[in-house]
């Protein structure tokens, strides 16, 4: 039998074959690129919050505004909240580039007028969004007792509105004429249904999906 | 049909085309084929042209097999040598790619993305900006610099513009990845281009890949023998 006294030679081989310096490359190349990520990655933190400035949700200098008339009674205005427009605030108005603007557009009977103001008294004590949802949320058929005043009152406690504010602003009649002044002005704009949109003033009627909104504002979204 | 000839429709064919064109291309360099490999490609961008992916994969495909049917082993040198050649054409791919979507941002053109908006979504999105600076001319800067390093003539003793590439390459890498995360999880929009650039810097990163030369190898240790 053969041996050999020639000893088995070893062989470097994977990630110990790799030199020195480009461990050092690498390690220095990870940290950069996590440098700007973290850069890129930032303004989420800060633009997140603090986004509802009353009925309007986003940066006040969006290059895309979106009004929104609609009536809380209106179901096709509660599944277009629910669904088009929490996509459009995901999408584009945390990151800056589209703010809403909700319009009253109470036409539907007078517990769509109760239910706007009670809105708007949410809206004095910075919880407008909260109420709405809340509102659209509970809808349950039109002019058959959703919106009741008691029922309003029970949301108010809900969101957690201070609840004498909130009594003495119904009970005033507060913004019965902010409600019917937007109402008004929506028809003078050319609104009779709702939801209708002005995307930049261009009005969109119905509950648009995500694409159309996107086709009308692409443009715009770019500036 | 008519849609196909579409400036958008006809861009996204083009980048698909270049996506499966690039892959015979970059196999090619192991094999010694590059012949086979820009020929894949070229035949890839036509073929996306006419049919998108559904003629430009099978291509691909046909060009993948005809590299792997060569067998005979190829001197490490000449891989090295195939290797910097092709990180060249993809960097030039990179220019193209990132150039446009750079001239796009600044011209205020909207990029072609085959009639969608998801190119113009990523690319206005708040994460196609490093404070004022576009990411696209992050991009755009990092290929020229790599097409740069790639032209510098290699010799034994001189590795630095490898070991550049490398790094260069891996931040891109990381960067793009992260981007198409951004992309897929929170944007829930895919951008063509950055697709494109993000296969292109992957594969400079996996050509720039330090590799030890198995015949430098044994000699090192033939010596540390003796």
């Amino acid at each position: 039998m053969k041996s050999t006294t020639r000893p088995v030679k070893k062989k470097k081989s994977g990630l110990s074959a790799i030199s020195p310096t480009y461990w050092l490359i690498s390690i220095v190349a990870v940290m950069v690129a996590l440098a700007i990520i973290v850069l890129v990655g930032l303004p989420a933190a800060g633009t997140n919050t603090a986004m509802a400035n009353g009925n309007s949700l986003g940066d006040a200098k969006a290059p895309v505004t979106v009004e929104v008339y609609a009536d809380f009674q209106c179901p096709i205005c509660g599944q277009f909240d629910r669904g088009t427009l929490k996509q459009i605030e995901d999408k584009y108005v945390k990151n800056g580039k589209v703010r809403i603007v909700f319009n009253h557009y109470a036409f539907i009977g007078d517990e769509s007028t109760r239910a706007a103001e009670a809105s708007e008294c949410a809206n004095t004590q910075g919880k407008f969004w909260e109420y709405a949802d809340t509102l659209f949320n509970n809808q349950a058929g039109e002019n058959q007792g959703a919106f009741s005043d008691a029922n309003l009152e029970k949301f108010a406690q809900q969101v957690g509105l201070d609840m004498d504010k909130y009594r003495t602003c119904m009970q005033q009649n507060t913004y019965l004429g902010k409600v019917q002044a937007s109402t008004q002005a929506g028809t003078q704009r050319g609104v009779n249904s709702t939801p209708t949109l002005f995307i930049n003033g261009q009005m969109a009627r119905g509950a648009i999906s995500l694409a159309s909104f996107e086709s009308i504002a692409g443009t715009l979204l770019r500036q | 049909m008519f849609g196909l000839l579409t400036p958008g429709s006809l861009t996204d064919s083009f980048l698909a085309g270049l996506i499966c064109g690039v892959i015979p291309l970059f196999f090619s360099t192991g094999k010694n084929r590059l012949k086979l490999g820009f020929g894949g490609l070229i035949a890839c961008m036509v073929s996306g042209l006419l049919l998108g992916l559904v003629l430009a994969i099978p291509v691909s495909g046909f060009f993948l097999w005809q590299i792997f049917r060569q067998h005979e082993p190829v001197p490490f040198q000449v891989q090295a040598r195939n290797r910097r050649l092709v990180i060249t054409i993809l960097s030039l791919l990179g220019i193209f790619v990132a150039g446009y979507l750079t001239w796009s941002h600044f011209s205020g053109e909207p990029v072609y993305c085959g009639g969608s908006n998801s190119c113009e979504l990523v690319n206005s999105s708040r994460f196609a900006y490093l404070g004022p600076v576009p990411v696209a001319l992050i991009g755009l800067t990092g290929y020229i610099l790599i097409l740069v390093l790639s032209l510098i003539p290699q010799k034994d003793d001189r590795q630095w513009p490898l070991l550049l590439i490398f790094g260069g390459a891996l931040i891109g890498t990381l960067l793009q990845w992260y981007l198409f995360y951004i992309e897929v999880a929170v944007l829930r929009a895919v951008c063509y281009w950055c697709v494109t650039s993000q296969t292109l810097i992957t594969l400079i990163f996996l050509l720039s890949f330090p590799r030890q030369d198995p015949a430098a190898e044994e000699a090192e240790a033939d010596r540390a023998e003796a």
